[in-house]
């Protein structure tokens, strides 16, 4: 009969593997970390679209606009005579400089948005953050638990090492099937793009342009209008010469109704956005798979197994049982008083059919780099 | 309403000279109430985004849209010595789809004379789009026992 055992060098590095991807999670904070990219994640779906964010910079044009026109009703004012309208409408003169700052400063983030619309469906495509550190867990309890069993039960071990492999090779095909290779590197771009939007200080930033905006919203609507319909301009005229005001004013509940869930979303998903910038970098993601389990196959590979023959019924080949020189001394020397050079004689090995001790562990392996070319 | 960087947010549209003051009136329950909740109706806004909570205030235009309050719990509040305290945990402000938590520890002042009262209480507000500012309230009138 042939028991079948593995290698113990390999077994304890597949126990460094388990535990290594079982740590994992918990070393990068994985835990507290995936879920919040999860939320994020499913926070800024609404408003990562080319549709949304195309009405953003609409948004934003008809602010432009509405300050254009503004610049010209003041103009206009000025040269009707009276007050200087400068000096009227000090409001409005503030808005405009403020408005030279955030016009800039909105557009460029609203582009660093809107160019990785693709990143961000790359990475929502993946599946759920909240799974990641399970992903690591799972594997790893697995190759622990198999490790355990093949240390204490080495009897199965030629089943266990077959499980061992499964589990390297979904570990490397997982990425792939996931299309990680391509979508986590573009969720690093995003995560980098991002660096400068999602901190509270820009947030912050926007919600004080936010304020200014509303500000000066409300001098159009309520000193510039008014003052050019009390120079003698109707509404229609209105809308004729100074269009950007008229369209400000009609939309300004909707950039109201649009923008502001948009900052509540950006200023909610800070803490969320910096847990994931926190993780290691996504492109790094599929060789935390691909990279164990890869290591997993070869283990098990070295692992064995060490074959022992506990009795004399070893199938009989030729090429196996003819002895080397230096076999043949050592062999020669079984059962004397030289127990260091064969002491597997004394315990697992068989007089082969010319009457040589063999070495088994020699000839097991040898057959097994014929049946078995991992091994 | 304070903002984060210590400015407070400017309402066009308040009909106070100083318009970092937003006015506001009674609503149809005649004001605030104690002990009682002071629910916002469904749907809490119109299409616009307008608060239909008209109990506690008269909706109020705030940057174009009008707020209203709302109390999710019966505030409690008692007097000593024409010195009021209590709680007004529930109480929300309602604007543009979007509900702020507004409750806080309360103080103030009575006249048990002439039931004039003043509340007084600041509230951060935590998350949305105006995370980090801080709505400081004042309402004063006169106190109907039920």
């Amino acid at each position: 009969m042939l028991a079948d055992r593995p290698k113990r060098w390999p077994l304890a590095a597949l126990a460094v593997i388990g535990l290594a991807l079982v740590g994992a999670p918990f070393a990068f904070g994985m835990f507290s970390r995936a879920p919040k990219g999860a939320q994020m994640i499913t926070s800024f779906a609404p408003y990562m679209t080319n549709r949304r964010l195309d009405g953003f910079q609409s948004d934003l044009r008809y602010i432009d606009g509405g300050v254009v026109g503004g610049q010209a009703a003041v103009r206009a004012l000025d040269a009707a005579g009276g007050a200087k309208a400068t000096a009227r409408f000090p409001e409005f003169v503030t808005f405009e400089r403020q408005w030279s700052a955030i016009d800039p400063d909105m557009t460029g983030m609203l582009d660093t948005i809107q160019a990785n619309v693709g990143n961000y469906r790359a990475v929502a495509a993946l599946p759920s953050f909240r799974l990641f550190p399970l992903f690591f867990v799972i594997p790893g309890a697995i190759v622990l638990l198999l490790v355990g069993l093949a240390w204490f039960r080495p009897g199965r071990w030629p089943a266990i090492r077959w499980v061992l492999a499964v589990v390297g090779v979904g570990l490397v095909l997982a990425p792939v099937a996931f299309q990680m290779f391509s979508r986590a590197p573009k969720g690093a771009r995003m995560v980098s793009a991002f660096t400068t939007i999602e901190t509270r200080a820009r947030v912050e930033r926007i919600q004080i342009y936010f304020s200014d905006i509303a500000s000066g919203q409300g001098t159009v609507e309520l000193e510039l209008i008014p003052a050019l319909k009390r120079a003698g301009l109707d509404t229609r005229q209105i809308d004729s010469r100074y269009p950007g005001l008229t369209t400000l004013d009609a939309q300004w509940v909707h950039v109201l109704n649009d923008m502001t869930p948009m900052i509540g979303a950006m200023s909610d998903n800070v803490t969320n956005y910096q847990a994931v910038a926190a993780l290691p970098s996504f492109r790094l993601f599929p060789w935390f798979f691909v990279l164990p389990g890869l290591v997993i196959i070869a283990l098990v590979a070295f692992a064995g197994p060490r074959r022992r023959s506990d009795d004399a019924s070893v199938p009989h080949h030729p090429e196996f049982s003819r002895p080397s020189t230096k076999e043949s001394h050592e062999n020669s020397t079984c059962g004397s008083s030289r127990h260091h050079h064969c002491g597997a004689c004394i315990t697992g090995s068989h007089r082969g059919q010319f009457g040589q001790c063999r070495h088994p562990q020699r000839c097991v392996q040898d057959r097994l780099g014929i049946l078995f070319p991992y091994g | 309403m304070g903002e984060p960087n210590g400015a407070f947010f400017s309402n066009p549209y308040s009909a106070d000279s100083n318009k970092t003051y937003t006015l506001i009136t009674g609503g149809s329950a005649g004001g605030l109430r104690t002990g009682i909740a002071q629910k916002a109706p469904s749907p809490a806004f119109d299409a616009k985004g307008d608060s239909l909570a008209a109990a506690i205030i008269k909706p109020t235009n705030f940057a174009g849209i009008r707020f209203g309050l709302a109390t999710t719990s019966g505030p409690a509040i008692s007097v000593s010595g024409g010195h009021l305290s209590g709680q007004i945990d529930g109480l929300v402000a309602e604007w543009n789809k979007q509900v702020f938590k507004q409750g806080n520890s309360v103080t103030g002042t009575y006249s048990a004379k002439t039931r004039r009262y003043v509340l007084t209480w600041s509230a951060l507000i935590k998350g949305g789009p105006f995370n980090g500012f801080t709505g400081h309230w004042r309402l004063q009138g006169t106190f109907s026992p039920a």
